[in-house]
């Protein structure tokens, strides 16, 4: 299905939009924009400092597209405030000639879409609370982007701070205004759902009115004096300035907004300069904490982008360097094939070591194939992950892909595995087991997907997608899922980490070589008696377990049956057979015997016995 | 108890198996290793230290059985594997014979003189000579 009409199914219910849909919502703008524009990640951003920008604690950006290089970027212009240099500072900035430059993981992009979907969720459903407590999906991600900026324009409004407040706190005017330019120029609901997107140019139009000063009222600060715009700009170049649509924002050190003291009495110029230093000292204080917070959400922020296959696709292929001098990388050939190998820390976002992770790439040129397996470990504050992936593709075409991730789960103490896979037809699984008992399985094939859910692997219910993702018995609440769901699902599994190439000592590996483990269980090795006992055991038990599944199955497909059907009498023999050891046959033949033994003497002791027995059952 | 015994064992081997390579990992069917994760005991903690043997950390005698079980079938040579066959088919021919001799000794029971006295059974196998004797002494008294 094209996108737009996915977001057209999307809007065309939109007062009953789910969280899920617009997660839906967000990862589907997010990835349209991108082809939209074009654009490859990383996406480089150009700062540039401008020093006469004394009021705005924020910055304005623009979208250039270079015709040289056929790409776009981003120009963001800042100025020279104390706070946000640190800010950036702390991103791990890169100094270039002069101006800093950042690699942007869709940075400015996410927060547009940041910005449409926090007032669409405020259109749509009336929701004042901007802060969830999951923060392992796009739309709390959004809030909290939001909620992190937000909490300081309590700090202007309280103070009456308006000229002051950066612009991307500025929820009710400005990044509203922003988000409607979005839907406008990059979606089709303005022609879809007109009236929807003229309600939000109405709210938008009076909030204006009562926060913005008309233009005719405006001020600027020009050499530390406070003058009028009709001043600074004579009439023709205000009436220009209209037919141009230029609007007060984005002039220059401006005095946008209504600035009033609480007894109502206008604010002097000195109150307003005042405003501003009250300001720095008031960010300064919170920065630490934003710094934290910013970092934990950039993490989950790039876990959600590492999703896209294609990506991380390229990452890999990056980081695997033809250099043979780099740390922890070796190649080995052999004719017309050659096995390479990458060893890498792996870093949490405070850039602790927290695992280590081994790529093997296989290819033989001959034949065409190439294998990668990968196998990681990691250990933080929610578990130790064991992380394994192996694909396979012949003539550059996916024959196989497997991922598997195993979790000892420090808060729940459960040991979670999930798999994912998908064949060269584009069939995918995806199954999630808890302590070895099934919770969660998806099937997508050509037919559409299937999805189960198991309470302790017992079967609870059953929801069915079409090939294009339609709800058939869908999920409540869920109307359509998109082609990237199960692979999705999977990989929000995944821990956060960074990887590092670097050699691994073997004793960091921290691995047993299994002659070792044979040597010093040579005297069970000897027993074999111990062995045969416990391999029966396990075998009996295994069958137990199957047998229990079962059954728990055959009732749960047929609850008003019996557990043995009649109609075949031969299954039901077989279900009856229990499997026995020879030496528990021999101690059931020895009881037999002795049974037998004392029924002979009790008949001999008690002929009439004897007689009434055989009256009763035949003659023995 | 049986059930905790086995539990606490595969709780034990899968966190050995932590510790061997990935290669040695990949040998074990996942059948056998789901098999363990659902049955191992989730109460029982135990680590495991590669750079101790399995005899100074403790680790149970059925673990360890388990682990040598897992040796013969996916980590021994071929040789290994062959010695380790030739061993165990031996011990089990041992073992047959053994209980072919006690059932044998259980038929040879049935024929023999069987005694009561205050409620006890006891057996009672009269020498061999004495038999003969009484056998003697029956066909005189018959021919008399």
């Amino acid at each position: 299905m094209h996108k737009n009409s996915e977001l057209q199914q999307l809007f065309s219910n939109y007062k009953n939009l789910s969280s899920n849909q617009l997660d839906r919502l967000i990862a589907l703008v997010v990835k349209q924009e991108k082809e939209k524009l074009g654009l490859t990640l990383p996406v480089e951003l150009k700062i540039d400092y401008d020093e006469l920008s004394q009021n705005s604690a924020g910055g304005d950006s623009t979208l250039d597209f270079d015709e040289k290089t056929g790409q776009y970027h981003y120009t963001i212009r800042l100025n020279a405030n104390e706070w946000y240099k640190q800010y950036l500072l702390n991103r791990n900035q890169t100094y270039q000639n002069g101006d800093m430059t950042f690699e942007s993981s869709l940075d400015s992009l996410y927060n547009l879409v940041a910005r449409v979907c926090h007032e669409m969720r405020h259109a749509y459903q009336n929701e004042q609370t901007h802060i969830k407590k999951d923060l392992s999906n796009p739309d709390a991600l959004v809030w909290l982007k939001q909620e992190l900026v937000v909490t300081n324009e309590k700090f202007y409004r309280d103070s009456h701070n308006y000229s002051n407040m950066p612009r991307e706190v500025d929820a009710f005017n400005y990044q509203y205004k922003e988000s409607l330019d979005y839907i406008r120029n990059y979606t089709n609901i303005e022609r879809d759902n007109p009236k929807f997107f003229t309600t939000l140019q109405e709210t938008l139009n009076k909030n204006q009115r009562k926060n913005v000063r008309p233009l005719d009222e405006l001020t600027f600060i020009v050499d530390g004096k406070e003058i009028k715009a009709i001043e600074y700009l004579n009439h023709n170049m205000i009436d220009a300035m209209k037919t141009h649509n230029i609007t007060p924002e984005i002039i220059e050190n401006s005095i946008l907004r209504y600035e009033y003291n609480s007894d109502f009495s206008k604010k002097s110029f000195e109150q307003l300069m005042a405003d501003k230093q009250k300001i720095i000292d008031g960010l300064d204080n919170t920065l630490p904490n934003y710094i934290h917070l910013l970092k934990k959400i950039e993490s989950i922020y790039d876990s959600i982008i590492n999703n896209d296959n294609e990506l991380r696709k390229q990452q890999e292929n990056e980081s695997r360097k033809t250099d043979e001098n780099q740390s922890g990388y070796s190649i080995e050939k052999n004719g017309t094939s050659y096995m390479e190998k990458q060893q890498q820390i792996l870093q949490d976002e405070a850039g602790n070591e927290i695992g280590t992770r081994t790529i093997i790439w296989n290819t033989n040129i001959e034949k065409g194939t190439e294998s990668i397996k990968t196998v990681g470990r990691l250990e933080n504050s929610t578990g130790e992950y064991l992380m394994k992936e192996f694909s396979e593709t012949l003539g550059g075409e996916l024959q196989l892909h497997r991922k598997e991730l195993t979790n000892q789960n420090k808060n729940t103490g459960e040991q979670e595995k999930f798999v994912y896979q998908k064949d060269s037809k584009g069939n995918e699984t995806y199954y999630k087991t808890v302590n070895g008992k099934l919770t969660y399985k998806i099937i997508k094939n050509e037919k559409g997907f299937m999805i189960d859910t198991f309470n302790k692997g017992q079967p609870l219910e059953t929801f069915e997608y079409d090939e294009n993702g339609n709800a058939i018995a869908g999920m409540p609440g869920i109307e359509s899922i998109d082609d990237d769901y199960v692979v999705h699902l999977f990989d929000s599994q995944v821990p956060y980490f960074e990887a590092e190439n670097k050699a691994l000592d073997i004793q960091e590996t921290k691995t047993i070589d299994t002659q070792k483990l044979g040597k010093e269980t040579l005297e069970e090795q000897k027993d074999t008696h111990a062995k045969d006992t416990v391999e029966t055991d396990m075998e009996t038990q295994m069958k137990a377990n199957d047998r229990t599944q079962q059954s728990k199955q055959e009732y749960q497909e047929q609850p008003e049956t019996k557990t043995h059907s009649t109609e075949n009498p031969e299954s039901f023999r077989s279900k009856m057979k229990f499997e026995m050891t020879p030496e528990m046959y021999q101690e059931i033949l020895r009881h037999h015997s002795e049974a037998e033994k004392n029924f002979e003497r009790e008949m001999a002791e008690n002929p009439d016995r004897r007689k009434a027995e055989q009256t009763e059952y035949g003659v023995k | 108890m049986l059930d905790l015994e086995y539990g606490n064992a595969y709780k034990e081997v899968l966190e050995i198996l932590k510790h061997i390579s990935q290669e040695d990992y990949d040998k074990i069917p996942e059948e056998k290793i789901a098999f363990f994760e659902r049955n191992s005991n989730k109460n029982y903690a135990f680590k495991y230290d590669i750079n101790k043997t399995l005899d100074e950390q403790n680790v149970s005698k059925k673990a360890k059985i388990i682990i040598a079980i897992l040796f013969r079938d996916y980590w021994a040579t071929d040789e290994q594997r062959e010695k380790i066959k030739v061993k165990e088919q031996h011990d089990r021919q041992i073992k047959e014979q053994e209980i072919q001799n006690k059932n044998n000794l259980d038929n040879n029971l049935k024929n023999e003189n069987i005694t009561s006295d205050n409620n006890k059974i006891t057996l009672y196998k009269e020498p061999l000579i004495k038999r003969i004797i009484s056998k003697i002494m029956n066909w005189i008294k018959l021919k008399k």
